[in-house]
């Protein structure tokens, strides 16, 4: 059992100067209330870096310790902080402390800074190592989620009920983890390798004698294999565990940066489009100069048209006009100049029926050659009207334009957006991790076939063994009995786990639901919480269907019950400490949950602002329970000191 | 009879703005930006005429390969005898006409067509 004494921070947030708190050490509640940004999350962050070294921002990034340095200090030169944790564990009091110190005048990097941990059992001071295995023994990082927390964390819960979700998968395994199953397992893998031993032994033994030389052969090929086959799963299973751990880190960093990945996304999707823009504004202005290099057609039409009209129209006016020249001429003489014929007089009677009162007699001939020729040139043109090919493409060429602009400014945006980003690491880190998914995929499937080879590996030992059992002279019976007993031990302790996990789950169950009914406001119409393989809660109703849907409150306090549950049932118990865990919280349900804290465990420390529960409230609602008050007083923006208020 | 010219040239203005337009990237050289303006004064209706003071840019023949122009020249502008004369002071002209158009920011190519 883990309880926490006294918290000091010096320079740690807004805590400039040297604050303390000191817990009561009976059964009960602990209240700390402040406004938003005098410095709640930063005493969580205190007590986890206390412990562990790091603090946590948003969306559980670790924190730069640079950033964690009181800032008014800071202005002033002077840099670093200091945690000190008084708890008791076990009967024995410790006091923790954990300095964290500038190398240089001025940091501005983590890597400027030194940290220093010290760690005293009574009066006496525990060396690194020794420091080191105490602190994992007293208080294991991957069990932290359930003693440390805020409405974040909370919503993580949700996971344990999607199969197959990795997050879910990793909350399972510290649920384990704090409900001591790890142990038994260890303990079965232990006498799993004990049993294996004693096979290969029975196999060296039955080597010796004449009779079972040959089966014992046979059994210590299998049992050589089995082992090969059984390190393969080991070095697997390690590369698997790393392989988990590198997706998981990168999990959390995607997921801590998932705006800033969107972001990026947007961006580089902006510079794309913009890129393509290039190459079609350039295709474009190609066609456009196509275009104009003919446009001069298009200007001229209507003129050379209206001009090749009236040069026809003079052409057939000259013709007539050389015509009537030519007819006068025959009309005059008898003889036809152009067919150098005499014209009869009945003919030149008819003839001059046709010759027009006026006579134009001038140019004749001249005026027809210019006309036609320039007839001729005119028809020569080639008419072309290019206008609104050319309309389409500057159209398209400003519309290019136009999305260009929008789309820069818009890059421009996202720049400064992403001013604190890294984009190498993210681009990086999303390669990566399609790439470790990919792996681990493969890794499991040769983790499968390797487990299958050793299953039927197994089959044959036991039949090795059997038949050896049969043929076995006295002699080798007392080393098969033993590895009978190791084989039968193993796989009772295999059932035990299997029985333990189960017991341990319908224990968790039970303490949720009756935890979950104590703060949930619809207590007559649920029936309880259901609990599956991987720990995940369920609300069951009355008429004994599951829930399917539930809002963020609800979720909300199915997770509060777990942690209660949890803390009950398990071998490894602590303090619990919350920050502003009411945010989705109604009314009635933070009445519901404030009352039913004592019963999360024998220490909550809750860290809450006044407007999600008044002091009077709160007073009301924990009655004996509530041990001490204190609050976070506002000094400066930069500058909180605590105050206890009862 | 007058002797025609064997080649094209700007003034100092129309080489100014000749240099304008070919900034902006609608046509692919400054031939096509000439003829172009040839025919934008040929629209407009401006008669015969001649420049001074041009520094030569084309031999005639490059400016127009095809004979075209000096054809449509023909036809246009029967009573001219000297047509390289005449395109050369078809194409200042129109570069000062097109010039002024392009005062306007909101002037695009298209624009000039219509």
């Amino acid at each position: 059992m883990l309880t926490l004494r006294r918290l000091e921070v010096e320079g740690f947030g807004p805590f400039a100067d040297r604050q303390t708190l000191d817990f009561p050490s009976s059964t009960g509640v602990t209240v700390i209330y402040g406004e938003n940004m005098r410095g709640k999350t930063t005493l969580l962050n205190a007590i986890r870096y206390a412990f562990f070294g790091t603090a946590l921002g948003r969306g559980a990034r670790t924190r730069r310790l640079h950033t964690i340095s009181n800032r008014d200090r800071a202005a002033a030169g002077i840099y670093g902080f200091e945690v000190s944790l008084t708890f008791v564990y076990e009967g024995d009091e410790y006091e923790l402390s954990r300095t964290c110190e500038p190398k240089v005048d001025s940091p501005s990097r983590d890597t400027d800074y030194s940290q220093r941990a010290l760690l005293r059992r009574g009066n006496a001071v525990l060396g690194p190592h020794e420091r080191e295995k105490a602190l994992e023994l007293i208080f294991p990082n991957e069990v932290s989620r359930f003693f440390l927390f805020d409405g974040e964390l909370l919503q993580e819960y949700e996971e344990l009920l999607i199969n197959e979700s990795e997050a879910g998968h990793r909350i399972s395994e510290a649920i384990e983890r704090i409900l001591g199953v790890p142990i038994l397992k260890r303990a079965r893998a232990h006498l799993k390798h004990l049993s294996e031993d004693a096979d290969k032994q029975a196999a060296r033994e039955a080597l010796k004698y004449k009779d079972t030389e040959v089966l014992g052969s046979a059994l210590q090929q299998a049992t050589d294999q089995r082992e090969a086959h059984q390190e393969e799963i080991q070095r697997l299973q390690e590369v698997l565990a790393d392989l988990m751990a590198q997706r998981s880190e990168l999990e959390l960093y995607l997921q801590a940066n998932e705006k800033l990945s969107a972001l990026l996304q947007e961006r580089d999707n902006a510079k794309d489009r913009v890129a393509r823009i290039e190459v079609e504004d350039k295709r474009h202005r190609a066609d456009l100069q196509r275009a104009m290099a003919d446009a001069w057609r298009a200007l001229v039409r209507e003129r050379v048209r209206d001009a090749r009209l009236r040069a026809h129209e003079s052409v057939r006016e000259q013709v007539e006009v050389l015509e009537t020249r030519f007819r006068r001429i025959a009309i005059e003489a008898g003889h036809c100049p152009i067919c150098d014929q005499d014209v009869p007089n009945d003919v030149r009677d008819r003839l001059s029926g046709t010759i027009p009162g006026e006579d134009n007699d001038g140019s004749g001939a001249e005026d027809v050659s210019h006309v036609m020729s320039r007839a001729s040139a005119l028809d020569h043109f080639r008419d072309s009207d290019n206008a609104s090919e050319v309309r389409g493409i500057w159209k398209a060429i400003n519309g290019l334009a136009l999305e260009r602009v929008t789309l820069q400014e818009k890059i421009a945006d996202l720049t400064a957006a992403l001013s604190d980003a890294d984009p190498l690491r993210l681009r990086e880190s999303n390669a990566t991790f399609g790439e470790i998914v990919e792996k681990i995929s493969v890794v499991k499937r040769g983790l499968e076939g390797e487990r299958a080879r050793v299953d039927e590996l197994d089959q044959n030992i036991q039949r090795l063994k059997r038949k050896l059992e049969e043929a076995s002279k006295a002699g080798l019976r007392e080393g098969q009995r033993q590895a009978r007993i190791l084989r039968e031990a193993t796989d009772v302790l295999s059932r035990a786990v299997e029985t333990y996990k189960a017991d341990l789950r319908t224990r968790v169950e039970s303490t949720a639901s009756e935890l979950f009914l104590a703060m949930t406001t619809e207590e007559r119409d649920y029936a309880g919480l259901s609990i599956n393989e991987a720990y995940g809660l369920t609300i069951r109703h009355q008429d004994g269907r599951a829930e399917e849907a539930r809002s963020a409150g609800a979720e909300h306090v199915v997770a509060l019950a777990l942690m209660g549950a949890l803390q009950r049932n398990a071998p490894l118990r602590g303090p619990i400490v919350m920050d502003s865990p009411f945010g989705r919280l109604d009314e009635r349900h933070t009445e519901n949950v404030v009352k039913a804290l004592p019963k999360l465990a024998d220490q909550v420390i809750l860290l809450v602002y006044e407007a999600e529960v008044g002091r009077t409230l709160m007073r009301e609602l924990l009655g004996s329970s509530l041990l001490r008050e204190y609050e976070l007083e506002r000094q400066s923006a930069r500058r909180t000191i605590v105050r206890e208020v009862r | 009879m007058e002797r025609d010219r064997e080649s094209i040239g700007l003034t100092a203005e129309s080489q100014t703005l000749l240099s304008d337009i070919e900034a902006r990237g609608w046509f692919q050289e400054g031939a096509d930006i000439a003829r172009f303006c040839l025919a934008y004064a040929v629209r407009a209706g401006v008669s015969d005429g001649s420049t001074t003071g041009t520094e030569t840019r084309w031999a005639a023949g490059n400016f127009d390969k095809t004979g075209e122009i000096r054809a449509l020249l023909a036809g246009l502008y029967p009573e001219c005898e000297t047509p390289v004369r005449l395109m050369e002071y078809l194409v200042n002209v129109g570069l000062r006409m097109v010039g002024e158009r392009l005062l306007d920011v909101a002037v695009g190519p298209a624009d000039l067509m219509e």
